[in-house]
C-alpha cells in the first residue's frame, strides 16, 4: 500500500467512522504501524547507506595508506641500497688512505734514518748540536729555535756529545 | 666466507659515518706523517749543499749501506697526497 493509498483510507475512515465494514481503530493503528515501519525502514536504509559510505571511505583510506606504505618501503629499500653502496665505496677509500698512511710512515722513517745517518756523520766529524743546527738552518728552511727535533738526536750514541770522537 | 659476505659483515657492524670518521682520521695522520717526512727530507737534503753529493753518498753508504742516494735526496720534488671527495 502506497502512502497515498493509506492517506485515502484514513480520510474514508474519518468520514464514516461508524462503518462496521472496517474496524477503524485497528485499521488506524495498522496504518500508523505501516507509517512507523516505513520511517524505520527509511532510517535503517539511510543508516545502512551512511555506513556503506563510511566503509567505502575507510576502504579508500586503507588503499591510500597501503599505497603510501608500499612507496615508503620501496624508498627505504632504495636508500638502504644506496647507503650500502656508499659504505662499500667509503671502505675502498679508507683502504686507499690507509695504504697511503703506511707509505708515508715508511717514507718518513727512511728520510729520518738518512738524516740521522748524515747527522751522525757530521757529529763524528766534530759538529756540536749548536753547529749542526746552524748548518741545517743555513741550508734548509727549517728553524730550530727550540732545539733539534727529538728524532734527529735519537740515534746518537749515549753520553755527552762533547765526548764523541772528533 | 666470500668477499661479498665479508663486506656485508663490515657494513652491518659499522655505519657509513664511522667509516667517514676513520677516513678523516687517517687523512689527518697522513698529513702529519707527510709533514714529518718532508721535514726529514729537507734536513737530509740540506747536507748536500755544504758537504756535496759525494760526501753525503759516502756517509749514507757507510751508515746505511745504500748503493745509491734516494731520488728525493737527489732533488726530486716532494709530493703530497690529497683527498678527492666524490
Amino acid at each position: 500500500m502506497t502512502p497515498d493509498e493509506r492517506a485515502g483510507l484514513r480520510q474514508a475512515i474519518a468520514k464514516d467512522p461508524g462503518n462496521m465494514s472496517w474496524p477503524s481503530k485497528t485499521v488506524s493503528e495498522l496504518l500508523d504501524d505501516l507509517d512507523t515501519a516505513e520511517r524505520n525502514l527509511n532510517d535503517w536504509r539511510n543508516a545502512a547507506y551512511a555506513e556503506a559510505q563510511g566503509g567505502k571511505a575507510r576502504a579508500e583510506a586503507t588503499d591510500a595508506e597501503t599505497a603510501r606504505l608500499t612507496k615508503a618501503l620501496a624508498d627505504q629499500t632504495w636508500h638502504a641500497g644506496q647507503a650500502e653502496s656508499y659504505t662499500a665505496k667509503a671502505f675502498d677509500r679508507l683502504e686507499v688512505h690507509e695504504a697511503a698512511r703506511r707509505a708515508a710512515e715508511v717514507e718518513r722513517d727512511q728520510a729520518r734514518t738518512a738524516a740521522n745517518a748524515l747527522t751522525i756523520f757530521c757529529r763524528q766529524a766534530g759538529c756540536t748540536d749548536a753547529e749542526l743546527g746552524a748548518i741545517l738552518e743555513a741550508y734548509s728552511p727549517e728553524k730550530f729555535a727550540d732545539g733539534l727535533p727529538a728524532w734527529l738526536t735519537s740515534q746518537r750514541p749515549a753520553g755527552n756529545v762533547e765526548e764523541w770522537p772528533r | 666466507m666470500t668477499a661479498a659476505q665479508r663486506l656485508q659483515a663490515r657494513i652491518d657492524r659499522r655505519t657509513l659515518w664511522d667509516v667517514e670518521a676513520d677516513i678523516r682520521e687517517v687523512l689527518a695522520e697522513n698529513v702529519r706523517l707527510q709533514g714529518e717526512r718532508d721535514q726529514a727530507r729537507r734536513i737530509a737534503r740540506s747536507f748536500l749543499q755544504p758537504f756535496g753529493h759525494l760526501t753525503v753518498h759516502t756517509a749514507l753508504t757507510d751508515s746505511l749501506g745504500l748503493d745509491a742516494m734516494p731520488d728525493w735526496l737527489a732533488g726530486e720534488p716532494l709530493t703530497a697526497i690529497t683527498e678527492e671527495r666524490p
